[in-house]
């Protein structure tokens, strides 16, 4: 527990800022466990000594679980990552080709290399717009994935406001 | 005592032996502590060989591509900026810092160099046939880090100063304050067993569902990461000590679904699930493909945590812990790495001996002080235990440590330094992380966590009208449960264990009198949460409302009195039918306070730890006298309709 907040604080950071981005996408804070339950001693032990995993039944009559499936935007946040990584090789790769095949603007041929090179004199919009549109991708895609790994089952309790002090 | 403290009379106060002692700031005998200072300046003597290096090539009047090169290695992005790509170096400044931050986060000790060399590549192929590097660039860039790094140093001298006027100011205040450490508690004076109000049941139920589901489900759990604080491991840690400290402070005669919500939680970390992100994290933080998360270096994020938690079941139960593999970490059925607690404690130990900071890391590189607290809290509970002595080999070092490489000139815990470069961040010096670790050091180093606890009355935490509030900053608006934002409910949940640990209940209380009136409840099956908070604050929200005046501080220096382990005992009930809101043995009678869970029951309690064949007169029972089996058993018949009291004897 709290080995850092300060990464836990850069990370809420960006949460809240991708959740203001993207409302809705919030993930449900988990609520309860499902109900467990323990027999009395003396009475139902082989209930409890059935339980193939080494602790006793929970009851879950009242609560089930949803079955886990990758959620679709995990899967369009896989693609994004994918067709991301793949513009950004195949824009890499274009930069390295001679001119004729595939040009853009800000830089120039060393003739016979094959090779185009960066012009000396900067940076350009259309560098920005070539290479840009996949490292955005990638990053889109992440967020959706690691968003929609984070959706869990709905929180479905009630909530009641403060004070109720007895059971 | 050291410079740190003036130790004054011992004497009785309420019946329990106490050691008044005044507890100043330590002077700092530099503006950076020495280990860090040494870490910081090796470093820099290899940057600064790396930046000679990387000027050479632009120095000799080599071609545009190897003082490219050359560049990108004197500053990340630095080549690309001398090219004439200034957006591309920009971009690569801000890789190289997002890559620091992702070290920071999981470890990957080969992220940050990797994106710094690759920039440096980039520029070099792009460099290729272009024209040669102006010189004003090559100026420019050279210039950059030694400007930085000297900017930096005088950001912190400049601060450094004003941290020291300051602690010199709270040493004058310190000098006349009187704090009390208190000694070995006696039964049944100072070991008060409380009674559960139904509402500290239901808190109480909503942790015992969380450990009793079966060991391979984690449901109700947050699932986001299992690198940071969110991850299982953490809520299991702190499932096992609410309910532990639940057990010596409420019910230490009863065992039965207590201790088997304490075991559950110790062996649920035994998951790859839990403990595998260690593989990854020795995989790219130290590049060594060992993944036993116990014989290794660093990962007191798990040794201490879980080394704690097995202590206070220990310290409560039975040392199904400590036998020869009873913490076995599997990673496949034919992989698997059997430890014990000792092997846990002596990690811990061999750990802290072997590093000049003493602390040792969570993440490779990463030390944080407050998760240290938690090894100290291990092997306190170990030597007790075992009979080792691992702590008074290493509590001065330790202490030393924190007073010194750890502690800012006005008091405030440093909560990380980086191992191998000594830098820490003093943004993080926040209430937080001295509320917590005000609470883990009072069992060990109790004067630091007096002190502490002082300096946060005195300037951070504002008490009116019997409610409490944190000073309103993002820190503390953090759930780090599940790294949200907005509200201070894991504050004043620190807030509450720390002040009723340190025995200052005005705060404890008005802690939660805050946290009862403001926070919304949910409610389910009989259990209760904040229903806005993390599974995490929840969780340590149980530990804060079960702790008492030195609760962690006796429980594991001292453990359980004699007529604790003997006497008389509930083993077994039946859950939720029995909810045990009391149960507690002078070694030879046995009281019980019961409430039903699931309505009124006719049900059945199991009683352990009696004299054999020996009749006992039982008052509460549906018979007056039980006689004890042959193992020391009986089994006893209730009708539990309301509040029950029981008393065996």
């Amino acid at each position: 527990m709290a080995c850092c907040l300060a990464v836990a604080l850069v990370i809420a950071v960006l949460r809240a800022g991708w959740y203001r981005l993207v409302p809705g996408r919030r993930p449900a804070r988990p609520g309860f466990a499902p109900p467990a339950r323990r027999p009395a001693p003396g009475a139902a032990i082989a209930s409890v000594t059935g339980s193939p995993r080494g602790s006793g039944p929970a009851d879950r009559s009242g609560d089930p679980v949803p079955p886990r499936i990758v959620p679709a935007r995990q899967r369009v946040g896989f693609a994004l990552v994918a067709a991301g990584a793949g513009w950004s090789v195949l824009s890499l790769v274009a930069m390295r080709l001679p001119l004729g095949v595939v040009q853009h603007h800000g830089h120039s041929a060393t003739p016979g290399s094959g090779v185009a090179l960066p012009a000396a004199h900067g940076f350009s919009l259309s560098e920005l717009l070539m290479h840009g549109p996949g490292l955005i991708a990638i990053v889109l895609g992440a967020l959706l994935t690691l968003s929609a790994a984070a959706s869990r089952r709905p929180f479905h309790h009630t909530l009641t406001p403060r004070p109720e002090r007895a059971l | 005592m050291s410079e740190l403290s003036v130790e004054i009379v011992p004497q009785p106060v309420q019946g329990r032996a106490v050691r008044r002692t005044t507890v100043l700031l330590p002077e700092p005998r530099g503006v950076l502590p020495p280990v860090t200072a040494r870490r910081m300046r090796r470093a820099l003597l290899g940057y600064a060989v790396a930046w000679l290096l990387g000027l050479l090539p632009a120095v000799l009047g080599a071609g545009p591509s190897l003082t490219a090169l050359g560049l990108g290695v004197v500053f990340p992005g630095g080549g690309l900026f001398a090219t004439g790509h200034p957006v591309w170096g920009a971009v690569a400044v801000v890789v190289f810092v997002l890559s620091l931050v992702v070290w920071w986060f999981a470890a990957p000790v080969v992220l940050p160099p990797l994106v710094w060399l690759a920039a440096a590549v980039a520029s070099a192929l792009t460099a290729t046939g272009a024209e040669s590097v102006p010189a004003w660039r090559v100026a420019t860039v050279a210039a950059l880090a030694p400007v930085l790094l000297t900017a930096a140093h005088l950001v912190h001298r400049l601060r450094h100063a004003a941290q020291v006027r300051t602690g010199r100011a709270l040493n004058a205040r310190l000098a006349e304050v009187e704090f009390e450490v208190t000694g070995p508690p006696a039964l049944p004076t100072d070991l008060p067993v409380a009674e559960s109000s139904p509402e500290d049941l239901a808190r109480l139920r909503y942790a015992l569902d969380l450990a009793l589901q079966p060991l391979d489900e984690f449901d109700g759990f947050t699932h986001l990461d299992q690198y940071r604080e969110a991850a299982l491991r953490y809520q299991l840690n702190a499932l096992g000590y609410g309910v532990a400290m639940s057990q010596y402070t409420r019910t230490p005669a009863f065992t039965g679904y207590v201790a088997e919500a304490q075991s559950n939680a110790i062996t649920k970390m035994l998951q790859r699930r839990v403990w595998g992100y260690w593989a990854k994290e020795n995989a790219w933080g130290n590049l060594s493909t060992n993944r036993d998360p116990v014989a290794n270096r660093e990962n007191i994020m798990l040794t201490g945590f879980q080394g704690l938690m097995v202590g206070m079941y220990e310290t409560l139960n039975d040392d199904r812990f400590s036998r020869p593999g009873g913490l076995t970490y599997r990673w496949s059925d034919a992989e698997a790495y059997p430890h014990d607690f000792g092997a846990l404690a002596a990690s811990i130990h061999r750990n802290m001996a072997g590093s000049d900071y003493t602390l040792f890391p969570c993440e490779p590189n990463w030390v944080y002080s407050i998760c240290n607290t938690y090894g100290l809290n291990t092997l306190i509970s170990h030597d007790r235990l075992h009979g080792t002595g691992y702590v008074p080999d290493i509590l001065d070092r330790l202490r030393h440590a924190y007073e010194t490489e750890f502690l800012r000139p006005d008091g405030r815990i440093v909560g990380i330094r980086a191992r191998h470069l000594g830098l820490s961040w003093n943004f993080w010096a926040s209430p937080s992380i001295q509320l917590n670790t005000a609470y883990w050091l009072h069992a060990g180093l109790p004067e630091i966590a007096h002190r502490t606890w002082w300096l946060l009355r005195e300037n951070q935490l504002t008490l009116d009208g019997g409610r409490l509030s944190l000073p309103f900053c993002t820190s503390n608006r953090l759930d780090p449960g599940d790294y949200t934002l907005g509200r201070d409910t894991f504050g004043l949940v620190a807030a509450t264990m720390a002040a009723r640990e340190i025995g200052d209940e005005e705060y404890a209380a008005a802690a939660q009198a805050t946290l009862d009136e403001r926070e919304p409840v949910a409610s389910a099956h009989g259990a209760l949460r904040y229903g806005e908070a993390s599974g995490l604050a929840n969780l340590y929200g149980v530990l804060g409302r079960f702790g008492r005046h030195s609760g962690l501080r006796d429980l594991l220096n001292h453990g359980a009195p004699p007529a604790w382990r003997t006497g008389p005992r509930l083993a077994g009930a039946a859950y939720p039918d029995v909810l045990v809101a009391r149960a507690v043995t002078d070694g030879k009678a046995l009281d019980l306070t019961l409430r039903p869970g699931a309505g009124p029951v006719r049900t059945t309690l199991e009683l352990d730890r009696l004299l054999p064949h020996r009749e006992y007169t039982v008052a509460g029972a549906r018979v007056g006298t039980v006689t004890a089996d042959t193992a020391g058993r009986a089994l006893v018949e209730i009708d539990l309709g309301d509040r029950l009291e029981l008393r065996l004897h």
